[in-house]
């Protein structure tokens, strides 16, 4: 088994004018759980599709051991994915397109799909115009949870769906589907609701890669102090890359600062990954390009 | 070879063009070689027969009497 | 190609089915049905005497007639089954490779390991090979209830027909003549097929003003600037009422190898490579 599933090098994608790609660089793990974290417009939809090979990029990408470039179909084999709209043809019934991934897709487990199905709502006779966003969601969930891939890719599998839908496929992701082998790419806005899955976080950035590290290692690259009122200019003068309000104090957040050296100014925790976000997003800004490396 | 490949299939535009332009000269030798003839339209209309080459042609040709 | 692959294939067919079963199955057999309803009609509103007297003259005429003989006059009733199967064929073409993309869908077809050569494929092999099948039995049902109701009139009005099995046998040959008239057709047409495949695939919308604009434009182009007219030619070549009509089955085998037919397939194979192609554009 190969360590990493997908190699990243210099990835540039224009869309005309706008480069919504820059020389991105990365790497994933196999069993990884990535979050492919950023706002809209920094090109998360864009790296999803040049994985899947549906959009032309300069530079090298391998997915499982293929240029998505090339062949396309024969990656589609070991590799599957959720586009964010809701893309199940309306006008198909739902044990058609069963059939149809059966015949199809050679390493489909039409039992495994049909016990998915049975705990939802959904009749095998309906078309799919005719179900409920959450339920397209489950029907589609269903089906590519029962084929076994070696990479999954989720582009915003939960937009638009309600809360019950949005844990129900969560805990499905994680509990039935996972088994530590398979790799899963997540794009996301949403970022608490996809916190604890996580074992890897990407962030990017209008076209860059600003962070890109193992959650692991999160704890010793970051820091977030709870800065009580009399230490709050000794705290600044270190240098945090983001700083915040809450509760009377300021939580200030550290990169590459240990422990020893901001331990007497208050209390010490590791930041939230939607907190981290933001205080990326935010020097990203004003820096220059910041790439970590595991 | 390979880049210019790429270039012409590059695009949706671009492979629209290529395609359809060795398709029309695909045609175009196909009729050469087998003496196609039409057998459709032969208009009396002389807008017809305008050809941007023959333009001063087609003005000593035009009918006056209208 | 093995089992796995035919397999892979005929799924993709009946998708297509599924998807287009109104323009190809249900077209034919309501057509088949207002047909009927007209036949019924007629025979209705004939007076007795002009029936039996026609039936009679059919009969003399029919005598000793083979079966084999006998099928092309039947294939007349196909000509509107096979109007209404190019029509729909069109409408199907122009969103074959369009409407997946107007609603997202293609997002969903692209996430299955089937190459972009074999969707096209099966868009043209159920143009082409499955949907004449559907017209072909339909106009055959009108065929043969035609035939029968005729027989037993005769019987009724005590008139000769020589033998309900010819004509019944003469029936069913005409069915396979006009699948084979509609498959040749198909295959005769394949540029045209090409043709709208590859805007289908192109146009970001309205795919088949995109397939006729451009046509046109490149046939006055050729003739303005260059005086030419081997496009024009070329289609024209295409036409011709003859080319299409199979009235046996050697027929159907000389019209398939003639050159004429040979060299619209491989000129169809380059604009349906240019559609298989353009599939790889979803934005």
């Amino acid at each position: 088994m190969m360590e990493t599933i997908v190699n990243a090098r210099n990835i540039t994608k224009f869309y005309g004018d706008f480069k919504a790609l820059d020389r991105v660089n990365f790497s994933i793990p196999t069993g990884a759980i990535t979050g492919l974290i950023g706002p809209n417009g920094a090109g998360k939809t864009t790296t999803l599709k040049a994985l899947l090979g549906l959009c032309d990029f300069d530079g090298e990408l391998d997915v499982a051991g293929r240029d998505p470039r090339k062949s396309r179909h024969k990656l589609m084999e070991d590799v599957c994915f959720i586009a964010d709209v809701g893309i199940l043809p309306r006008w198909m019934k739902v044990d058609r397109a069963l059939d149809f991934v059966d015949s199809v897709h050679p390493r489909f487990d039409r039992s495994r799909a049909d016990t998915f199905l049975a705990n939802t709502e959904i009749k095998r006779r309906s078309k799919i115009k005719d179900l409920s966003k959450g339920m397209i969601t489950q029907l589609h969930l269903a089906l590519v949870m029962s084929i076994d891939v070696e990479l999954l890719v989720l582009d915003e599998p939960t937009l638009g769906l309600d809360i019950i839908y949005r844990k129900e496929f969560y805990d499905r992701l994680l509990n039935d589907y996972y088994d530590g082998n398979r790799t899963v790419i997540i794009s996301t806005h949403q970022v608490e609701e996809i916190e604890t899955l996580l074992t890897h976080l990407m962030f990017i950035d209008r076209g860059q890669i600003v962070l890109d590290m193992a959650m692991s290692n999160i704890p010793d690259q970051f820091v977030e102090v709870l800065v009580k009122t009399g230490n709050l200019d000794a705290a600044m003068a270190l240098g945090p890359i983001h700083t915040r309000n809450m509760l009377g104090k300021k939580a200030c957040l550290f990169e590459n600062r240990s422990a020893d050296e901001l331990a007497h100014f208050g209390e010490l925790h590791t930041p939230s990954v939607a907190d981290l976000f933001v205080a990326k997003m935010k020097s990203n800004k004003l820096n220059e390009r910041v790439n970590v490396d595991e | 070879m390979d880049r210019i490949m790429n270039y012409l299939l590059g695009s949706r535009h671009r492979l629209l063009l290529s395609t359809v332009l060795v398709y029309i000269l695909l045609v175009v030798i196909e009729g050469f070689i087998m003496d196609r003839e039409s057998r459709v339209y032969n208009f009396e209309n002389p807008y017809f027969e305008l050809n941007l080459n023959n333009i001063d042609e087609f003005e000593s040709r035009r009918p006056r009497d209208r | 190609m093995n089992d796995a692959t035919l397999g892979r294939f005929l799924i993709l067919l009946r998708r297509e089915m599924w998807e287009s079963n109104r323009l190809f199955v249900a077209s034919p057999a309501v057509l088949t049905g207002l047909l009927l309803v007209a036949m019924l009609w007629t025979l209705l509103q004939v007076p007795t005497e002009m029936k039996a007297e026609a039936l009679q003259q059919a009969g003399a005429y029919l005598d000793g007639v083979s079966p084999i003989d006998l099928s092309p006059a039947f294939m007349v009733a196909a000509i509107p089954f096979v109007a209404v199967l190019y029509i729909c064929s069109v409408i199907y073409l122009v969103n074959a490779l369009y409407h997946d993309r107007k609603d997202s869908s293609v997002l969903f077809w692209q996430s299955m390991p089937v190459s972009n050569l074999a969707t096209v494929l099966a868009k043209v092999v159920t143009v082409c090979v499955v949907a004449p099948l559907f017209t072909a039995l339909a106009s055959g049902i009108l065929i043969l209830i035609a035939v029968i109701a005729v027989s037993i009139l005769g019987a009724g009005y005590e008139v000769e027909i020589s033998g309900v099995w010819p004509l019944l046998g003469a029936g069913i040959y005409s069915i396979v003549l006009i699948y084979l008239t509609a498959l040749l057709g198909s295959l005769w047409l394949l540029p045209m097929v090409g043709w709208i495949l590859l805007f289908s695939a192109y146009a970001r919308s309205l795919p088949f003003l995109w397939a006729l604009g451009a046509f046109i434009l490149l046939v006055l182009l050729e003739d303005f600037v260059f005086g030419t007219q081997f496009l024009g030619n070329w289609v024209e070549s295409r036409t011709g009422f003859y080319n299409y009509l199979v009235f046996s089955i050697g027929d159907f085998f000389q019209r398939l190898f003639s050159y004429d037919m040979l060299i619209g397939i491989v000129l169809g194979a380059v604009l349906l490579a240019g559609a298989v192609n353009m599939r790889r554009f979803t934005d």
